[in-house]
């Protein structure tokens, strides 16, 4: 167990705290919805998505730990249905996945019009963003946004906190000082999941290392290394434990005081949930009995 | 002797003599492996080049990438490579004129990609799903093979190295230190 000198800012979404000291909030939980293959035609399976969306949120009740709904958008056709559908489904905030710069600069200008900027934790701001992307967001700006530390020039963990912090030698500006600039009040940091065999190990080592940096809440996709990996995807027997794996990984981010994880897709969320609720009540009561931390009553902690 | 295909990724190899190499983008196809000297999906625009860029250069009598299959949504892998291969890269390592989300290539040399760019050309065949298609193209392409592009040529990957030990007081990162009684902070806190 571990805390850090360093004193750890907290974000209030949807009346749960993220953020803070390794153990005494729970992690936030992150479900992907709409990913690639996940329906055979998403716009017509709507009613299925919402499904996904309250076993979420039952498992969410069970166990209190706090979660949010990512949303994937391709192209900018998909934008008016995808976002109406989120501000239908969900309350509160939401967390939207936009691969494409373009897509990203449409998304922010619809979210603009119909002033929906306040519920949107914008995924992500990296460094694929172009020159027009990074006006549109400091002229219409989201509650919140994932940065990316992806780094492909240095992608140990000192490439990834260039990257946030000063833009390494790919951007002239860091992430966060642009963030700051837009007017983000909630940047998440992400120490960027990469493949076994490209530093993969790094996105864990940066944990610790943005916590101490930066002080912000911190986290990451982890399942996307366990995707990636080519012997699982060749392995007789993967149907047997892709969704275990695809959780468990999770775990070490956890340990070592990350905040909230992107969990993958989130039909795994009874897996995801009750595992991520183990491991917040261990760390709890490290935390509780080692460093003296206040745990609050809708903790797993206290409720499992 | 240089090694064939250096760099691991999820490719089958065929024919060393073809002048085709396929990328399937997130397709997989059965080819006949007398016909094409190495084909494979590629997922990223930005390390899944750098893996078809390597394995090519290590084979010069390959002269066309043929980009066929389904685009990967997001990556735009697809139109990145062609990108890559008609426009280069920008100064700091970015595919000029890529759509794709962080369009990069930074584990490669310059030098690497712009041999790449001489010894091949492309054929466009993105979203192409059919078999056939794709390998009328590459008896196309057979039929006009310029010959081989030289000797092999060996890309390095270029990695950044962290000055790192076993022996020091800190065990997560240079940056951290760990009491003994797990708090973590900066290296040159007192």
């Amino acid at each position: 167990m571990f805390s850090y000198t360093r004193e750890q800012s907290t974000y209030d979404l949807n009346d749960f705290e993220v953020g803070g000291q390794p153990g005494v909030n729970p992690t936030l939980m992150v479900g992907t919805l709409f990913y690639e293959d996940q329906f055979e035609d998403p716009r017509k399976e709507q009613g299925r998505a919402a499904e996904l969306i309250r076993e979420q949120e039952k498992l969410s009740q069970e166990t209190t730990i706090p979660t949010l709904v990512d949303i994937f958008i391709y192209e900018k056709k998909e934008i008016e249905w995808k976002i109406d559908f989120a501000l239908e489904n969900l309350e509160g905030i939401f967390s939207l996945d936009m691969p494409e710069s373009e897509v990203r600069i449409e998304v922010l200008n619809h979210l603009e019009e119909i002033g929906a900027l306040d519920k949107v934790v914008f995924n992500s701001l990296n460094l694929g963003a172009t020159e027009e992307e990074i006006d549109k967001l400091k002229e219409n700006t989201p509650k919140g946004a994932i940065l990316l530390a992806y780094n492909p020039q240095n992608n140990n963990t000192q490439g990834r906190v260039d990257i946030i912090k000063e833009g390494g030698a790919l951007m002239e500006e860091g992430l966060l000082p642009l963030a700051r600039e837009a007017g983000i009040e909630y940047p998440l940091l992400d120490t960027a999941a990469t493949p076994f065999g490209e530093k993969a190990c790094e996105s864990l080592r940066a944990i610790p290392v943005f916590k101490n940096e930066f002080g912000l809440p911190v986290g990451c996709s982890f399942h996307n290394t366990v995707e990636s990996w080519k012997w699982l995807d060749e392995y007789e027997s993967k149907e047997k434990v892709f969704r275990t794996l695809d959780t468990s990984i999770d775990n070490l981010p956890v340990l070592l005081g990350a905040d909230f994880i992107y969990y993958g897709p989130i039909e795994n969320s009874d897996l995801a949930l009750p595992n991520m609720a183990m491991v917040n009540k261990l760390m709890a009561e490290g935390s509780e009995d080692y460093f003296g931390a206040e745990i609050s009553e809708d903790h797993p902690h206290k409720t499992l | 002797m240089s090694e064939l295909y250096p760099w691991p990724g999820n490719y089958k190899i065929g024919n060393s003599d073809s002048p085709v190499a396929v990328v399937t983008l997130s397709d997989d196809f059965d080819f006949d492996p007398k016909k094409i000297a190495i084909w494979g999906p590629m997922k990223t625009e930005n390390l899944g080049i750098e893996k078809v860029i390597a394995n090519v250069l290590s084979n010069p009598n390959i002269r066309f990438v043929v980009i066929c299959g389904e685009e990967i949504r997001g990556h735009r892998s697809g139109q990145t490579l062609m990108a890559l291969i008609e426009n280069g890269l920008e100064d700091n390592g970015r595919i000029k004129g890529s759509k794709g989300a962080v369009p990069y290539i930074e584990n490669l040399s310059a030098e690497a990609v712009d041999r790449f760019r001489k010894q091949v050309d492309f054929v466009d065949l993105l979203g192409v799903t059919s078999k056939e298609e794709v390998e009328e193209t590459v008896k196309r392409c057979i039929e006009e093979n310029p010959g081989r592009f030289g000797e092999p040529y060996t890309a390095v990957k270029i990695e950044m190295k962290e000055e790192t030990s076993f022996e020091a007081d800190f065990a997560l990162h240079s940056s951290l230190k760990i009491s003994p009684w797990g708090e973590i902070s900066s290296m040159e806190e007192k």
